[in-house]
């Protein structure tokens, strides 16, 4: 459930400049509550989970949410589709894979809430705390 | 206002480029062509990515497939990453492939 005090911003799936929208609008509401080093960790986090709606979920938006909680920001990326985590594959190149890592590497905690066809709507949480 | 876009500047030799900017899953293409060059690359490769801000797996992918490309000819050396670029680097696992991670600090 979002408070009325989170930061929001929709994006058109379609949009050329969606994870530089993304990255700009998270470094700002997060930056004054996290050290630089970890708004550029939460920012790659933030990117990797939005390039996932895009090539993926077949959504036409994407919902970012920041939210602040004593010294954690908790962003949750949402889009009405369907999460696509494909299996391990020996192709030489597993790129997805690359990023779902890259993306739990950067962060405390995070979850991934899967949209099916049956029920579309993939939200992925983000957590990063400053000690 | 800082200009983020993603820019390359190969060197004369086509043994080497400038990054800069951010590098992302929606320029990869773009990236990927303007570094084409450099997978023929007879030697070592090196790229300046010392005014490069942001990278992220889709950057990471175009780096690992430029050193697979030139694996039997040469290194890929990646100069002047800064503190976050070089820790993704880190753990994105390329120095394992034999990539050459030179920080912003070091000669």
């Amino acid at each position: 459930m979002h408070e009325p005090s989170d930061a929001v911003q929709t994006y058109p799936a379609e949009s050329t400049s969606l994870l530089a929208d993304v990255r700009r609008f998270v470094a700002t509401e997060s930056g004054p509550y996290l050290e630089q080093p970890s708004v550029h960790d939460l920012v790659l986090a933030v990117t990797e989970a939005c390039a996932n709606s895009i090539r993926h979920s077949g959504s036409d938006e994407v919902r970012v949410t920041v939210a602040v909680n004593g010294s954690c920001v908790e962003i949750t990326v949402e889009d009405d589709g369907v999460y696509r985590m494909s299996l391990p594959v020996n192709d030489g190149d597993p790129g997805s894979h690359r990023g779902m890592y890259l993306m739990a590497a950067m962060v405390d905690d995070f979850s991934v809430h899967r949209g099916t066809a049956a029920h579309a709507g993939t939200t992925v949480r983000l957590l990063k705390c400053e000690s | 206002m800082v200009d983020d876009a993603f820019r390359v500047e190969l060197s004369d030799d086509l043994d080497g480029a400038r990054l800069s900017g951010e590098l992302d899953l929606l320029v990869y293409e773009k990236a990927d062509v303007a570094l084409s060059p450099l997978f023929e690359a007879p030697g070592d490769v090196t790229l300046d990515v010392s005014d490069l801000t942001f990278i992220d797996s889709s950057g990471i992918r175009l780096f690992v497939r430029l050193e697979r490309a030139i694996r039997d000819r040469g290194v890929l050396h990646l100069r002047g990453a800064s503190p976050h670029i070089a820790r993704v680097f880190e753990v994105a696992g390329l120095p394992d492939l034999g990539i050459v991670v030179e920080g912003a600090g070091d000669a």
